[in-house]
């Protein structure tokens, strides 16, 4: 167990150089890291200060070096439109995104692992054909398109969805402990701000659901199909269990492990994937930070959020291999 | 001892005249000719110029005169959405086409080759895979400006690991068929054993993800002209006109955004399916031919 920790550690590591050796590259030699850093509008002087700074003047393997030494003490300089540590406005803003992305996937779990299910036990019926037609309309449609739909339909024809804009209504006040306005609220025990703040998250989780969450419903129609095939299924259907019993208590139990670390890995890569859900909700996440910056011309928060999106991925996809080697010795010997 | 190996279709992998990659990207190329044809046609029938504002006709509903309506600026979003495709679907197609290329030749390489070579691209192609597209995309933007080149470039960027995987794990178990060994023994150089043997044996995988990574680029081209970072304005763009209408959705102007999103979904949902006709094609060829 530990050689594979190491190794996953050492190849994980390796994937985190690599993505900033190619972020150091396009930002620092095939763009110009002056405008980059400073914008169009700097002065000579603050163009010599800062090629002093930031030792652009230095040979290319010791700038690279200095670099990541800047990103494992998590400095990513300063913003120039607001003048404060990149680093602590990342963190304010991330909550509200791990908070997004967390309900998102659970919302996508909740709609799709019933509806794969039913799909794989009932082939051929209605509900097999539904669950292929959301999979390919899922991967199809653009997120920000059925955002806005979604926007257009619950807040301005229904009237039922709080306007698209932040997280809780501004009549609401809660204290940050933990970021996370739901778990915030329960805490204080302030009902209104909850049920306010679950009203906001309904819809952009919605979209993040229905859009990257549907591999998950094709994962488990496809493990299922397969699972309800094999011979211990057809053993149990013959000894007359009920067949809600079989596919619910035996077959499910087989397929759940691909679908919890497919869910993971969908959690993971939807921290730097929600960037056009939150546009739309402006949700004040990472996501729409960076792509505020990017209006102001101020780039060290789009490369910051960017960095810490890979990181996080890498992390989770890390956490996850190490869940399932753990929880099954077979991955362990694979490797 | 080597052994006779089963390419993913299942066919046995063997070396007679095999239909070259190129000959099963003609037909979903051609498509896309077509369909950039027909734009063009609908473009010079319409009396509007797709990036023409009309005087006195901004937010139209839709009408006998304008058939999606009319935009913030007035103009006619009929005809804009035709004019978008070559901004939509060829700049994607662009993109993929050179990673399908650049992809493909790494990968093969890689396959072929093994060690060193071989997990040093991979760990790279994990590392570009790792980057959250938009945000890459974002980064890209803002060190090289945006246009039209840099977006062929970030779709390029995104799909030449997806290529590269895939060419890499079809080429492996080839790499030492019986096919390749003779090829090896009767003293072909490794750049004709790639092309003339192993590339023909591949093309499966990598033609059906043609399609798929199209489709993709299509919604990353939108995506960013969304965001204000792709296309520039006045040019006709589905993602640019949706983002036209997207802060007056809520007072009711829906067809400003409908539209365009509507062109994004149909578009990509037919880049899938031509996706899976392709690789039914092929299977039934394959069927056909042993």
């Amino acid at each position: 167990m530990l050689s594979f920790l190491v190794r996953r550690m050492i190849t994980a590591t390796i994937t985190i150089v690599v993505t900033v050796a190619v972020i150091f590259i396009i930002t620092r030699k095939l763009g110009d890291p002056i405008a980059f850093m400073l914008g169009p509008r700097a002065t000579p002087e603050q163009i010599n200060f800062f090629r002093e700074k930031a030792g652009l003047n230095d040979a290319l393997g010791l700038q690279f070096l200095n670099y990541l030494r800047d990103l494992v003490s998590f400095d990513f300089g300063e913003s120039i439109s607001t003048g404060r540590s990149v680093s602590s406005e990342v963190l304010l803003y991330l909550p509200a995104t791990l908070e997004l992305v967390t309900f998102a996937t659970l919302t996508g779990l909740i709609i799709f692992v019933p509806l794969g299910v039913y799909g794989a036990s009932r082939r051929g019926s209605l509900i097999a054909k539904i669950c292929d037609g959301v999979v390919t309309l899922g991967v199809s449609i653009p997120s920000f398109w059925l955002g806005l739909f979604l926007i257009f339909i619950f807040y301005y024809i229904l009237e039922l969805a709080p306007p698209p804009f932040g997280r809780v209504s501004g009549s609401s006040n809660v204290e940050s402990v933990t970021g996370f306005l739901t778990i915030d609220s329960l805490i204080v025990g302030n009902v209104s701000a909850l049920l306010s703040a679950l009203s906001y998250l309904a819809l952009p989780c919605l979209t993040l659901a229905l859009t990257s969450c549907v591999p998950i419903l094709k994962l488990t129609k496809e493990m299922m199909v397969s699972v309800l095939k094999s011979p211990y299924i057809r053993t149990a259907r013959n000894l007359g269990l009920p067949e809600r019993e079989v596919v619910w208590k035996l077959a499910f139990k087989n397929a759940l492990v691909p679908i919890l670390t497919l869910s993971a890995m969908t959690f993971g890569f939807l921290i730097g994937g929600s960037v056009l859900v939150e546009t739309v909700f402006s949700w004040p996440g990472i996501g729409l930070y960076a792509v505020q910056s990017m209006y102001k011309l101020d780039y060290a928060p789009v490369l910051a959020v960017t960095i810490i999106a890979t990181v996080s991925f890498v992390f989770v996809y890390f956490l996850v291999d190490l869940i399932s080697a753990i929880v099954d010795p077979r991955i362990r010997a694979k490797s | 001892m080597t052994h006779l190996s089963r390419n993913p279709t299942g066919a046995y992998a063997q070396t007679p005249k095999q239909r070259s990659l190129w000959s099963f990207l003609l037909w979903p190329l051609g498509v896309v000719a077509l369909i950039y044809g027909i734009s063009q046609l609908v473009v010079w029938i319409s009396p509007y110029d797709p990036e023409r504002t009309i005087e006195k006709s901004q937010l139209l509903p839709p009408s006998a005169q304008h058939l999606f309506g009319t935009d913030s600026n007035g103009m006619d979003i009929f005809t804009r959405i035709f004019a978008a495709i070559e901004n939509d679907i060829l700049l994607p197609v662009a993109g993929v086409i050179t990673a399908l290329i650049l992809g493909t030749i790494a990968g093969v390489y890689a396959g072929f080759k093994g060690k060193y070579l071989d997990s040093l691209a991979s760990r790279f192609t994990e590392g570009l895979q790792a980057i959250p597209l938009f945000l890459l995309g974002l980064t890209i933007v803002a060190a090289l400006g945006n246009g039209a080149t840099v977006l062929i470039i970030l779709i390029a960027i995104v799909n030449i690991p997806i290529f590269f995987r895939l060419s890499r794990s079809t080429t492996l178990p080839l790499s030492n068929a019986d096919f390749v060994l003779a090829a090896r023994g009767a003293g072909l150089s490794d750049f004709r054993i790639i092309t003339k043997h192993l590339v023909p044996n591949i093309t499966v995988p990598i033609v059906a993800q043609f399609p798929i990574s199209c489709g993709y680029g299509i919604q990353v081209v939108a995506g960013l002209s969304f965001l204000g970072i792709g296309i520039p304005i006045p040019s006709a763009e589905w993602g640019l006109m949706i983002k036209d209408g997207a802060s007056i959705l809520v007072y009711g102007n829906w067809w400003v955004s409908f539209f365009p999103g509507l062109a994004i979904l149909i578009t990509v949902i037919f880049f899938h399916i031509l996706g899976r006709q392709i690789s039914r094609d092929y299977q039934r060829w394959i069927a056909g031919r042993s």
